[in-house]
């Protein structure tokens, strides 16, 4: 199980890299053996595993302080590969319908469908990301012996425990008898909950209906977009990212974001947080100043240099977020 | 960006910021508050001002900004028909005897500086403090939860807008627990994601 869920992981990994243009860093991953490090992370890839490769059905709630948001989620798999349909149930209606690579956004306000070319499977109910071999390294890891309880069934309750203060907990439930996660809190030092989500409904197996894989919009004659994502190689234009806290890069695109067609992104991960590098030209609508942001375990950073502007913002506490973006330079591109 | 969803979920303070972002610059629409705020303006010019119709709205934006840049928790529409009650609540109130308030002294300079930002000055303040106060979750999609969000359709018009509501799209792509999904939608082009 392990094993799969490690080969699944890196081939989702290599996928990425490859498109990236990375082919050495592809290999690297590819060679790097699962280690343990003394914490036993198969309990971690039996989540991510179970995530991908299970058939299952539920509704999920997400909290941050006083919001609150639920889900509802078919996750289906067939011979064509993963079957995916996620209905938000709060606010403004939006579905978001994955197969395999392909995920299409439905927005039926606007009668607009979006289609993203590059998403990541690794999302809740999967947790990992990026390194996991640094995980270990980072995070001490410990399984509770006695099961809990969370949507009507029997959960193994593991933390995660940061080693030092760069970056936040993880308070995780997995199902006993699928593996899937079934609950999640990121805690502070304080133990404080930043933020939490958990299943209040599942079913896992047979019992779930293929039919609620179709949106219940008729999509006939709405707009089709497609957000422009393409791999970068920024050290090639000058730019050096620190690796700093244990975050390593995991992707690096040009993407357009509203009317500003120039933003490139950097993705670094720990294993279980991630922190994204945003770089473009300063505009006079970027502040004069440097400027940062919190809500929940999500902390924002922006900062100008020289024509550019920076925003860093991750699930990371904001001294980390913060040396990230001071970790930020340009040299004018040697070729 | 003025697509229809987002201009329909515009608070109050949405449609007082686009209105006082289409006349960005020609400052002689706002003079006159300028002139009352630095104590050129007599009482009565200011009320005949006042009265117009887009008149309170900049009155309302100029205090908005005050308030927002003292504290982003500020960032409140002002509640419908609030200035109507006030005024109809100072009219039935018998009248005060008072001298004329017509001198420039320090203090109302100090009052120029802390709310009447004219012009781009004003909309470069809208801009930043969107940045600073614009709440990380969009429930349920841009502008129909806070406020705060409101003015960002303002600073959406600029020629490239800020707005965190995109970065925070693009980063969910690639993290792994954070799972509210949400999509912005923004000027013809859509940046989507979970």
């Amino acid at each position: 199980m392990a094993v799969s869920s490690g080969n699944g992981r890196m081939s989702w990994l290599l996928c990425n890299l490859i498109a990236a243009g990375f082919l050495a860093h592809g290999s690297v991953a590819l060679a790097a053996p699962p280690q343990a490090d003394g914490n036993d992370l198969s309990v971690l890839r039996r989540i991510q595993s179970a995530a991908q490769k299970l058939d299952y059905s539920g509704t999920y709630t997400y909290q941050q302080g006083s919001f609150m948001q639920s889900s509802r989620l078919t996750h289906v798999v067939d011979a064509t590969g993963e079957h995916e349909r996620l209905e938000i149930l709060d606010g403004v209606p939006t579905e978001f319908i994955r197969h395999n690579e392909e995920v299409q956004c439905l927005i039926p306000d606007k009668q607009l469908i979006v289609i993203e070319d590059r998403p990541t499977r690794e999302r809740f109910p999967g947790v990992l990301l990026g390194s996991v071999e640094a995980l270990g390294d980072r995070y001490r890891l410990s399984v509770k012996p006695e099961p809990q309880r969370v949507a009507d069934r029997d959960c193994q309750a593991i933390s995660l425990t940061p080693v030092d203060s760069e970056r936040y907990g993880y308070l995780l439930c997995a199902d006993v008898e699928s593996g899937l996660l079934l609950k999640a809190k990121t805690v502070d030092a304080n133990g404080e909950v930043l933020e939490q989500l958990a299943f209040t409904s599942l079913t896992v197996g047979a019992g779930v209906d293929r039919s609620k894989l179709k949106s219940k919009w008729s999509t006939k004659d709405w707009t089709v977009q497609r957000t422009k994502v393409t791999p970068i190689d920024l050290a090639g234009m000058g730019w050096t990212v620190g690796e700093v806290s244990g975050f390593r890069k995991v992707t690096e695109v040009k993407r357009s974001m509203g009317e500003r067609a120039d933003v490139k992104q950097m993705v670094l991960a720990d294993g279980m947080a991630a922190i994204s590098v945003f770089i473009e030209p300063a505009t006079d609508s970027h502040p004069q100043a440097s400027g940062s942001m919190s809500r929940g375990a999500i902390h924002v950073f922006g900062r100008r240099y020289g024509e550019y502007w920076l925003t860093v913002l991750g699930e990371a506490p904001p001294e980390t977020v913060r040396k990230v973006a001071d970790s930020i330079s340009h040299r004018a591109a040697s070729r | 960006m003025q697509s229809g969803m987002r201009q329909q979920q515009g608070s109050a303070v949405a449609a007082l910021a686009s209105n006082h972002g289409e006349r960005v610059d020609l400052d002689s629409d706002v003079a006159w508050l300028s002139a009352f705020i630095d104590g050129e303006a007599g009482d009565e010019d200011f009320s005949d001002a006042l009265a117009q119709a887009d008149a309170r709205a900049d009155w309302d934006v100029y205090h908005l900004i005050g308030d927002v840049m003292r504290s982003p928790a500020l960032a409140q529409p002002l509640n419908a028909g609030f200035s109507a009650k006030v005024a109809a609540a100072i009219a039935a109130e018998p009248a005060i005897v008072a001298a004329p308030r017509r001198n420039t002294t320090v203090r109302r300079r100090k009052f120029v500086t802390r709310y009447g930002l004219p012009g781009l000055a004003a909309a470069a303040a809208v801009a930043s403090v969107t940045w600073m106060a614009q709440p990380y979750f969009l429930p349920g999609g841009p502008g129909r939860n806070s406020p705060a969000i409101a003015s960002s359709v303002d600073v959406g018009r600029l020629p490239a807008g800020v707005q965190l509501a995109d970065y925070l799209d693009a980063h969910r792509q690639y993290s792994g627990l954070s799972s509210v999904r949400q999509v912005s939608v923004s000027v013809g082009t859509t940046a989507a994601q979970r």
